[in-house]
């Protein structure tokens, strides 16, 4: 992947994040909801939708965060 | 721990919200590690507890009944006849109530191996989608393990008349329990079964 150098990097990457935290609070409260009932469709929205979300978030929020710099993060 | 976990949920959107809002976010090391806990850390950590929950969850005898499929399995803990070993069991608290299926199949779907998760995701597939065949079997004949886990090193169990010379035949499972203790479940014929009650309504 080029970066493209006429856009600012850092909104670039601001923008990435904001997109992981929707998908990850979205999905955080999927699993929420899903945490009071032991039903079998419960463990299937936990699963298939809730951690699904979060993943893809988590994902998303890593691509930006490698995006933005080669080197790998300071923790 | 439903409770705190939700709690847990809440205090991890108020941080995504705060930090995605945050300018010092891309530039300063300490946004920086503040979006590292609230996108990863505290995320991954609690879709890792609520798998846990869920596992604990599926452990209980409400989750195995909440499939209608089940529910004669279910009437069959409650046979006024205890010659049935699950009516016995159950009745007689030899197995915990709350777990009382789980502690007679610890080997079914997603507590047993990879070969059991994949035949629980048939279960799954067969129920949502209405194939449910008239009778149930088994999809491998019972384990003895599942009887020996509690009775194995039991004294009684040793020293039965019948048992004595069969041990090491029932342990490698060449003679199955079921040959002789032969009443179990009497699923297909459930509805017609006198039914035992517990004097104390709240536990069943
Ligand atoms: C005391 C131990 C015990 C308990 C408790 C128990 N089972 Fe079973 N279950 C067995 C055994 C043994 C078999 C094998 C019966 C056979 O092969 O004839 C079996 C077989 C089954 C089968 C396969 C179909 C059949 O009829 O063989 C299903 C389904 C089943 N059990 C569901 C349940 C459910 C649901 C519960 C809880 C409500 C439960 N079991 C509780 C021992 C138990
Ligand atoms: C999603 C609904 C559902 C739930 C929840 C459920 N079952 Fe079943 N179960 C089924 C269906 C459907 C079948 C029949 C599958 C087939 O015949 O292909 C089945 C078959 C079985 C069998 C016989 C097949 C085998 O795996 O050897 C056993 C034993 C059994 N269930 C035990 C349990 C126990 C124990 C629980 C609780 C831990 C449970 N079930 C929870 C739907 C369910
Ligand atoms: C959670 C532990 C547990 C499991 C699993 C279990 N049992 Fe038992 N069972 C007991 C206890 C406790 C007793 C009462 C003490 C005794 O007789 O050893 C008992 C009693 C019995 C009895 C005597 C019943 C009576 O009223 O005298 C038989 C027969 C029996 N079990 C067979 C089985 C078989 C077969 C299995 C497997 C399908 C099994 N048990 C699984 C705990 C268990
Ligand atoms: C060859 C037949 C046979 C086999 C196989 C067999 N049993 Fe038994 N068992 C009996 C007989 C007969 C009794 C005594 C009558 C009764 O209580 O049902 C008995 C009694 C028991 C008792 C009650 C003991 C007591 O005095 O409290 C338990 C527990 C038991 N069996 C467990 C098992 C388990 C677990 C297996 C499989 C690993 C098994 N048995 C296999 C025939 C057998």
């Amino acid at each position: 992947m080029t970066r493209d150098s006429s856009t600012d990097p850092s909104s670039d990457v601001r923008s990435h994040l904001s997109r992981a935290g929707v998908l990850i609070v979205l999905g955080l409260l999927v699993e929420a909801s899903t945490l009071f009932s032991a039903h079998p469709t419960a463990f299937l929205v936990f699963a298939g939708a809730g951690a699904g979300l979060v993943v893809l978030g988590i994902a998303v929020y890593f691509w930006a965060v490698l995006r933005a710099q080669p080197v790998p993060v300071d923790r | 721990m439903n409770t705190g976990l939700s709690l847990l949920v809440l205090v991890t959107t108020a941080l995504i919200v705060a930090v995605i809002s945050s300018p010092s976010l891309v530039t300063r090391r300490s946004g920086k590690v503040l979006a590292f806990v609230a996108l990863f850390l505290l995320p991954s950590l609690i879709t890792g507890m609520g798998f846990v929950l869920h596992l604990e969850h599926a452990k209980s005898t409400d989750f195995c009944l909440s499939c209608h499929v089940m529910e004669p399995y279910g009437t069959s803990l409650h046979f006024d006849d205890l010659s049935y070993l699950v009516a016995d069991h159950y009745q007689n608290n030899l197995v915990p109530r709350e777990q009382a299926c789980y502690t007679c199949h610890t080997q079914y779907t997603m507590f047993g191996d990879v070969q059991a998760k994949l035949g629980g995701l048939k279960h799954v597939w067969v129920y949502y989608t209405g194939q449910t065949p008239e009778t149930l079997e088994l999809y491998q004949p019972y384990q003895n393990r599942e009887c020996l886990h509690c009775h194995g090193a039991s004294r009684s169990f040793v020293e039965g008349e019948l048992h004595v010379d069969l041990l090491d035949d029932m342990r490698s499972n060449e003679v199955s329990c079921l040959e002789c203790h032969e009443q179990v479940h009497d699923a297909a014929n459930a509805a017609s079964h006198a039914i035992w009650t517990h004097p104390d309504q709240d536990r069943r």
